[in-house]
């Protein structure tokens, strides 16, 4: 979710993933190469994101990836859902008080 | 532009390097950026990273389809494995390539004929129309005219009703009360066969001429004699036009008063039979065809869409009731039958097709056991592989899998030369069963191709499935310990097992086809009641418009009867509607008025038309009174025996008269003037029925001619083509062949089935006995060890030979058992094709039995020879 939800920002690299997860959660959260490139390979394969060769900043090339229709879909549905589950947990901790 | 991409599409390892690179690339600019030097980032960088290579791998794993993966892996050990043993491959492929080959053959017919749909568009609301005489129990099959006119006005289930007659002439020009001389050109007269139909006839099929136009309503109106248009088949138009499309409102042949060709029928259009070349509708407002009693169509009807046989039954009875209150004399008794167009033009031919199929079918069953336990010899010699593969961890899935594979890839190949041989076969077939309808559009199309890759999977399940679980259970530590030394006598079971089923099933179909070929004997060892050999039989074209003149028509007939009689050879002749022997039924009701029986009951009675010189042409004696002659053409009739037995019984018939309940041309009342002997008459397959002959009543244009000759008949044909010729330059002389050759064709599906069946039950037979035989010498080489060690201990070889036959005998046998309660079963899908076999024949039966043990015995004592004489030295001595 957090990938699909990078991604929608704008055509990203997977350098760029990894920098922007760990920016925006103030270094909270970090992902691991390792973890990274099977994820994003099984997600394209999924078809939720495209991927194409372009140009980077430095003018090398490097592969972008792209939220696809049907990604978006699938961002939109994990994001209620993440919501309900959050809410959830929230709510009983409040009550636990 | 963002690409789409293939889900399935694998990266370049070149695009993974890249893209890993990349990211390696700015985590060194990073590091650069807080500070540290270039060669110290990089090291930090690659740290950081990870193991780029287990990253790859993981990308690799993402993009992987497992099952294809292990697919392809088991796929090329199988092909290795087998092509390390060429010759049992090549075994098993020969013997799947049989049982597929001959199934699919089977089932390539059985596609053609019954499965797929008739020609035409939404064919199965095509349905055939009869008209039916609940009280006399039998169809009257044609359609007068006008009811059907009737009929097709009044319903509410048809899109359209039509219907057809053909006949066989040599007239191309007119119509029907013409006699035309004009088509002479050739040498002699050729013979075309020609359709008259009902209005709408190609609404009905659903089909339009590939060149100009269908009939129009001015063709529906009577405007004379001569049918002003003609649809002609693509054939005639090659033939006769060229193929030019300027042929459309050209006449038909150059000269006056011929029909005007309209339009071309499409290429391959065969309705109603093969050979109609030409196509003329007839006005159903023309004055010979506005009798109630005149019938003469097939009606042929279009269902409209959602309406079921019974409805549309139903409602035409609903009609027919209507009319018989309008017209009570003509109407009354009628009702209709319906039946669908395909089912009418199968026919028969289904039961046979099944038959075979069932045979195919088990012979594919014994392949399959052939192979399984071909295949279960071969797991034994590879329990070593087996063992060693499972103790270095191979799961007992992967060695099922394993051995599944390898029968694949053997059906596959036995799959693809059984299709070949399929193919090669379906022109043999289409030539030999020329006598099953349809037979002809045999060919490959996907009903078929998915038939033959079911049988793949089918014969891979089945012969693999067994040795694969076997294989699968070797242990590591008891076979690589046992190493070769092991005894097999406990798992030969199995395979003994496999034999006896093999047996059982091949004497399920010898038992099937030595009934069928008892039946087929006694069918041409019955005596007839007629004389068949020595008559030479043929047919003279003419049209049914001669009818109109019967004078006429019989002066024809007379002047061929005579010229052919005065040819040298030719010891009698004379004519009959139909041919003696050949299946042909027309039952009449008939009544006796002066002959004070009770009028109550019914006379139904087979009719044959004759005339004179028939009962001394055919050998048929006279049992009373005398036969037809000249002077009792159209007044005088002979009955059979059993007509006299039936229903005169109590009184001398002679001097009675008969009459035709119905207003027929036969409906002057004839005296009978003689009684004759039975005879089959209506199929040599049928007991003798009461039967009428009605001397020289002429009913139908068409006619047979029976020469009995003092040679061989068939010496005879041209002498009889040219004396006909030179009576009646003007008509064809068609069907010419000895009597006997005419039986031959009429019984040509029974033959048909017969050959076909036996042949299987032949290869099931071999079969059989190959795994018989196969099965022995392998448990032979596998006791070779113990053999020589109880010969060398003193046993004689005779026990030993002993030993191995019984074994051989005890496994047949009890297979042969088996067989025998097999074949009661499937007795009942026979019964109905057996003449005057009972299906528990013990003749058949035994003989069966009898053959499967005596080539059992043959199989079993060579191996067991062959064991006998080991020599125990060297026995001992091998390992």
């Amino acid at each position: 979710m957090l990938i699909l939800k990078i991604v929608a920002l704008g055509p990203v690299h997977g350098y760029g993933i990894s920098q922007r997860i760990r920016q925006i959660s103030k270094e909270v959260l970090q992902v691991q190469q390792g973890s990274l490139y099977p994820a994003l390979h099984r997600l394209e394969k999924r078809g939720w994101l495209e991927a194409e060769w372009g140009e980077s900043d430095n003018s090398r090339q490097a592969k972008f990836y792209k939220l696809s229709a049907k990604g978006r879909k699938q961002l939109a549905a994990e994001h209620s859902n993440w919501n309900r589950l959050s809410e959830a947990v929230h709510v009983i901790m409040q009550a636990a008080h | 532009m963002w690409s789409w991409r293939h889900p399935f599409r694998k990266p370049r390892p070149a695009e993974l390097d890249n893209e890993l690179q990349f990211h390696l690339e700015k985590l060194v600019q990073e590091k650069i950026a807080e500070g540290i030097p270039p060669d110290e980032a990089r090291r930090q960088a690659i740290l950081d990273f990870g193991g780029a290579e287990i990253i790859k791998e993981e990308l690799r794993d993402v993009h992987r389809i497992p099952v294809l993966d292990a697919i392809s892996t088991h796929l090329r050990y199988a092909f290795r494995v087998l092509c390390a043993k060429p010759a049992f491959s090549l075994t098993v492929i020969a013997t799947l390539t049989l049982g597929i080959g001959a199934n699919t053959a089977v089932f390539s017919a059985i596609d053609a004929v019954l499965l797929r749909p008739l020609p035409y568009p939404n064919a199965d609301r095509l349905v055939v129309l009869h008209e039916y005489r609940p009280k006399q129990k039998r169809a009257e099959g044609f359609v007068a005219p006008v009811r059907l006119e009737d009929w097709n006005r009044l319903n509410t289930t048809f899109q359209a009703i039509s219907g057809y007659y053909t006949e066989d002439t040599t007239d191309t020009t007119r119509g029907y009360y013409a006699e035309d001389a004009s088509n002479t050109a050739a040498p002699l007269p050729v013979k075309i066969k020609r359709a008259f139909v009902a209005p709408r006839f190609l609404q009905v099929l659903g089909i339009s001429p590939a060149l100009g136009h269908d009939f129009t309503s001015a063709d529906e109106h009577f405007q004379g004699y001569a049918p002003a248009s003609v649809l002609i088949s693509e054939r005639f138009w090659r033939e006769h036009f060229h193929s030019n499309p300027d042929a459309i409102g050209k006449p038909l042949l150059p000269g006056s008063g011929s029909a005007t060709v309209i339009g071309v029928m499409p290429a391959g259009f065969s309705f109603p039979a093969e050979d109609v070349e030409l196509w003329y509708l007839v006005p159903p407002d023309a004055p010979y065809a506005r009798n109630r009693r005149n019938t003469w169509y097939t009606a042929i009807a279009r269902l409209r869409p959602g309406i079921t046989e019974s409805q549309a039954r139903a409602n035409l009875d609903l009609v027919q009731r209507q009319l018989a209150q309008q017209f009570p004399a003509t109407d009354a008794d009628l009702t209709v039958e319906v039946q669908g167009l395909k089912e009418t033009t199968v026919g028969t031919a289904r039961a046979s097709l099944w038959l075979l199929f069932g045979a195919v079918s088990i012979l594919l069953l014994i392949v399959c056991t052939n192979v399984s336990a071909l295949m279960l010899a071969r797991g034994m010699e590879r329990e070593r592989e087996f063992s060693v593969r499972s103790s270095l961890g191979a799961s007992r899935f992967t060695l099922i899998a394993q051995v599944l594979t390898e029968t694949l890839l053997l059906a596959i190949c036995g799959t693809l030369t059984g299709l070949a041989i399929a193919a090669a076969s379906a022109r043999v077939l289409s030539t030999m069963a020329k006598s099953i309808p349809r037979i002809g559009e045999v060919g490959l199309d996907w009903r078929l191709f998915l038939y033959t890759a079911g049988c793949a999977v089918f014969v891979t399940l089945l012969s693999g499935l067994f040795p694969a679980f076997r294989a699968s259970s070797a242990t590591p530590s008891g076979a690589l310990s046992r190493g070769g030394r092991t005894q097999v006598s406990s798992r030969g079971r199995a395979q003994w097992t496999l034999v006896s089923i093999q047996v059982a099933l091949a004497v399920c179909l010898l038992s099937g086809a030595g009934l069928l070929l008892r039946s087929f004997r006694a069918l041409w060892q019955v005596s007839p009641g007629f004389d068949a050999s020595h008559v030479l039989v043929f047919r003279v074209t003419g049209g049914y418009g001669e009818t109109a003149d019967i004078p006429k028509l019989r002066q024809s007939i007379g002047r061929t009867l005579d010229a052919v009689r005065a040819l040298p050879g030719v010891q009698a002749a004379a004519t009959s509607l139909t041919r003696p022997g050949v299946p042909f039924g027309y039952p009449l009701e008939l009544a006796s008025p002066d002959s004070g029986l009770d009028p109550a009951r019914k006379i139904i009675a087979e009719s044959r038309y004759v005339s004179d010189g028939y009962f001394s042409a055919m050998r048929i004696p006279m049992v009373a009174g005398e036969p037809c002659d000249k002077h009792s053409e159209g007044t005088g009739a002979v009955v059979n025996r059993s007509f006299v037995s039936t229903y005169f019984s109590e009184i001398d018939p002679i001097g009675h008269h008969l009459i035709v309940n119905r207003n027929t041309p036969g409906a002057q009342p004839s005296t009978i003037l003689g009684v004759a002997g039975d005879a089959r008459e209506a199929g040599i397959n049928h007991e003798p029925v009461p039967t009428v002959y009605w001397c020289g009543l002429t009913i139908d244009p068409s006619r047979a001619y029976l020469l009995r000759t003092a040679g061989d008949p068939a010496g005879l044909t041209n002498a009889v083509r040219q004396t006909v010729h030179s009576v009646e330059p003007a008509r064809a002389v068609y069907d010419l062949a000895p009597l006997p050759s005419h039986l031959n064709e009429a019984f040509a599906e029974e033959r048909l089935r017969t050959l076909l069946l036996t042949l299987f039950a032949v290869t099931a037979l071999l079969l059989a006995c190959v795994g018989l035989y196969g099965t022995m010498t392998y448990f032979v080489t596998t006791r070779r060890r113990e053999i020589g060690l109880r010969i060398a201990l003193g046993a004689r070889r005779n026990q030993v030979w002993l030993r191995f036959v019984s074994q051989g005998l005890i496994v047949a046998s009890s297979g042969a058992a088996v067989g025998l309660g097999l074949a009661a079963w499937c007795a009942k899908f026979v019964s109905g094709m057996l003449y005057d076999v009972p299906a528990n024949d013990a003749t058949a039966l035994s003989a069966a039995v009898g053959t499967m043990l005596g080539v059992a015995l043959l199989a079993s004592a060579i191996p067991a020879i062959r064991a006998a004489r080991i020599d125990p030295m060297r026995a001992l001595r091998e390992e």
